[in-house]
């Protein structure tokens, strides 16, 4: 039973995937849906709420769940580029859903599944974080900021179709953003903390 | 005014109300039979509460008393109106809507809000009827089988098929109610 569901489920997503190669993701209609699935069109709800619903699947179950299972070996830089990597195997896709705005883009889907992966983590290991006195620091606000930081920079790589960085580089270019301040004037630059550790 | 007449009008309508219910229809998982009676129930009461009032205003003696004299002026009046009537279906035909289709539950809420802005052409068209001496009684049971039958049409087609046949049936509606006119103005003033 759970098989036929996640076969069903596989359908509508792939009858998804390739009607948004032909059409802009706001002209898709559950009937568009259904019919390229081989479905009918009330069958759609039984599975999805809405189309949005299906990107919102698709993200978490083609991406997520299997680099939040290479983050919980410990391997959380792998788990990073394993993201990149297949957001890139697909990434006309992606193109063309991140193109939506609003309350229901793929950037929000994205953000608030990388929320509560990012606060899971901060409240298992809340040595991650600085001593308590900050309430700015807390794990839900941090947890937020980190999230919105990475869909961003997701969201800017898809879309721009001038560059085509490999997985390593993206993972390279994010940790490098991520710890750097402009306003830490004690924060050294990467090159100075090469010198340092060489010495 | 004649019974074809009359029909055809209440059918223009009520493509209306096809319209409105195939996108309601399209939110739906599943039909269930108690709440479509009870939204067949709202659509009817307001279609009749609207076609029967608005005939009701043309009763108002002011209006009696011209219409004795000005048969003619009434009767173009009336056929302003309904062609005022379709060129609104046909504005909404056009309009580009922007429908998010989501499942969700019948709200009978909303359903009653929709129920009376749609009523809103059939208060004028009562007016026109009433000016063209329509048979009330005629009006309102013409108009009370062809909404229930309408509203369970578009329930079902917008479960099955998606509100996309929504600004089809709206210029369906609107080209009813212009035969319909144009069937008036070729028995009053050319036969």
């Amino acid at each position: 039973m759970e098989d036929k569901k996640d076969l069903t489920k596989h359908l509508i997503a792939e009858s998804v995937k390739e009607l948004v190669k032909t059409m802009p993701f706001e002209k898709l209609t559950i009937k568009r849906i259904t019919d390229k699935a081989g479905l009918i069109r009330p069958a759609f709800y039984r599975y999805f709420l809405d189309k949005y619903d299906v990107i919102d699947w698709i993200l978490r179950t083609e991406v997520l769940e299997d680099v939040f299972r290479e983050a919980e070996t410990g391997d959380r830089k792998g788990a990073l580029t394993m993201l990149f990597s297949k957001m890139g195997e697909e990434k006309e896709f992606y193109r063309k859903v991140f193109q939506i705005s609003g309350q229901n883009s793929i950037e929000e889907s994205l953000e608030r599944q990388l929320m509560e992966w990012y606060k899971g983590v901060l409240e298992k290991e809340p040595g991650l974080l600085p001593a308590k006195g900050n309430p700015v620091l807390e794990p839900e606000r941090v947890a937020a900021y980190k999230s919105a930081g990475l869909a961003r920079f997701i969201k800017d790589w898809i879309l721009d179709v001038h560059m085509d960085p490999t997985p390593q580089q993206l993972t390279e270019a994010f940790c490098y953003l991520t710890p750097f301040s402009f306003f830490d004037e004690k924060f050294p630059r990467p090159d100075e903390k090469e010198e340092k550790s060489a010495k | 005014m004649s019974i074809i007449e009359i029909v055809l009008i209440s059918i223009g309508l009520s493509f209306d109300v096809f319209a409105v219910m195939t996108v309601e229809g399209a939110m739906l998982a599943a039909i269930e039979k108690k709440k479509l009676c009870g939204m067949a129930v709202i659509f009817c009461t307001w279609q009749l509460v609207s076609v029967t009032g608005g005939y009701l205003i043309s009763l108002i003696p002011v209006f009696q008393h011209a219409a004795r004299f000005l048969q003619a002026g009434w009767t173009i009046l009336s056929t302003i109106i309904f062609f005022a009537i379709a060129a609104f279906l046909l504005y909404k035909a056009w309009k580009k809507e922007d429908i998010h289709e989501r499942m969700q539950e019948v709200n009978f809420k909303q359903v009653i809000t929709t129920a009376i802005l749609v009523s809103l052409d059939a208060f004028f068209a009562g007016i026109g009827f009433g000016f063209m001496g329509a048979n009330v009684l005629v009006v309102d049971l013409s108009l009370l089988v062809v909404t229930v039958v309408f509203v369970i049409l578009g329930i079902y087609t917008g479960y099955r098929l998606g509100w996309e046949q929504k600004p089809a049936a709206l210029c369906i509606g609107a080209a009813c109610i212009i035969f319909a006119s144009m069937d008036i103005i070729v028995t009053y003033f050319i036969l």
